[in-house]
């Protein structure tokens, strides 16, 4: 067989609890696909999320694993690193929560460069608590808080991680799964912070209220909207507007982690 | 006689009949069948499982995790969509 995935989940948790074709359970499944073809130990793992549908992940899997308050994934996660710096940190969470309600924490864990993977499910709207638009919900569509437009221009995540200092920036969809899933094993592979941002499909909250509440009419609006790096770089910026570039966005291996940073200090003071 | 195995597994237990499978098999092996007797309405089953390539472009996007697809190269003895019994060693 492939993949055993009842080896990294909580089979008795299953059926899953996210709707018909939810794109969450597509990024999990790269981002456990990815942990098989790195033979890590579900023991050597520790899993944190925040709130929202995305989130609810961290239920699943058999891991360590934390469920902590809307945005603040990454606070804890960086307070495991800290105290355990040989275990893998993963946070898992969405957009709304990693950028909106925890932007701040978002761009100063980016900033310390500490050794986490944050996989942010990009899914354009807050999809668990009723359809209001989020930072990502692209200008001009509609949601239950804009029933009428949304005005609001979008943040770039990737642009926002590298400004803010991350060292790995990824950004994939799940119309391509297994590009995803290469994205995750290199971030989780990173030494620092790793942001990949999985762009995924919400038909519910995001398509019903934009005429694309079919999941399969949604994912192929996403494989649609995405353009390779090698693709965009030939690009005009004219073509490009409203387009994410997917692929490895930055990669830096010079600047210094921040758990290996912090070694060093107790060690000078102690000597 | 070898133990009979499919190319393709849909567990119905975690299927929500998305028809995400469906639209990226290239092959066209599932099918979204009409079945009252789910929650969903209809239910996604293995049509033509003779055709299956074993590209496992179902089981990467499938987001329920219902699909299981057998690795390549494992010989396989099972029944195809006219009843015969079918062996296929790639």
């Amino acid at each position: 067989m492939s993949t055993d995935y009842s080896k990294y989940l909580r089979m008795e948790k299953l059926p899953l609890y996210w709707c018909p074709g939810c794109g969450n359970g597509t990024v999990l499944k790269a981002m456990i696909t990815a942990i098989d073809e790195l033979g890590w130990k579900p023991e050597d793992i520790m899993m944190v999320s925040g709130i929202g549908c995305s989130s609810r992940a961290t239920g699943y899997v058999d891991f360590h694993t934390i469920h902590t308050l809307h945005g603040r994934a990454l606070p804890v996660a960086t307070a495991i690193k800290m105290c355990h710096p040989g275990m893998h940190v993963i946070t898992f969470s969405g957009d709304g929560d990693s950028t909106a309600i925890g932007g701040n924490h978002f761009i100063h864990a980016c900033r310390r460069n500490i050794d986490l993977t944050v996989i942010i499910v990009d899914n354009w709207i807050y999809g668990m608590t009723g359809g209001q638009y989020s930072p990502l919900t692209p200008t001009g569509t509609k949601a239950s808080t804009a029933p009428r437009g949304n005005i609001d221009p979008n943040f770039d995540i990737a642009d926002l991680a590298k400004g803010a200092g991350a060292t790995f920036i990824a950004r994939e969809s799940v119309a391509e799964p297994i590009k995803l899933k290469n994205a995750i094993k290199k971030g989780l592979q990173h030494k620092g912070m790793s942001v990949i941002d999985a762009l995924s499909n919400c038909h519910i909250q995001w398509g019903r209220r934009n005429k694309y509440g079919d999941p399969v009419k949604l994912v192929d609006l996403i494989k649609e909207k995405t353009v390779t790096k090698t693709k965009a770089a030939k690009m005009t910026p004219e073509e490009l507007a409203g387009k994410y570039v997917t692929g490895i966005l930055h990669e830096d291996t010079i600047k210094k982690e921040y758990t290996e940073a912090y070694k060093e200090l107790v060690e000078k003071a102690q000597n | 006689m070898a133990v009979e195995q499919a190319p393709v597994v849909v567990n119905e237990d975690l299927c929500t009949a998305c028809g995400i499978c469906i639209t990226v098999c290239p092959k066209n092996v599932l099918e979204l069948v009409e079945d009252l007797h789910v929650w969903t309405g209809s239910m996604c089953k293995v049509a033509r499982p003779e055709d299956c390539i074993r590209c496992k472009f179902c089981e990467n996007a499938c987001p329920h995790f219902a699909i299981d697809v057998v690795d390549m190269g494992v010989e396989l003895t099972f029944t195809d969509s006219k009843g015969n019994q079918v062996t296929k060693s790639k």
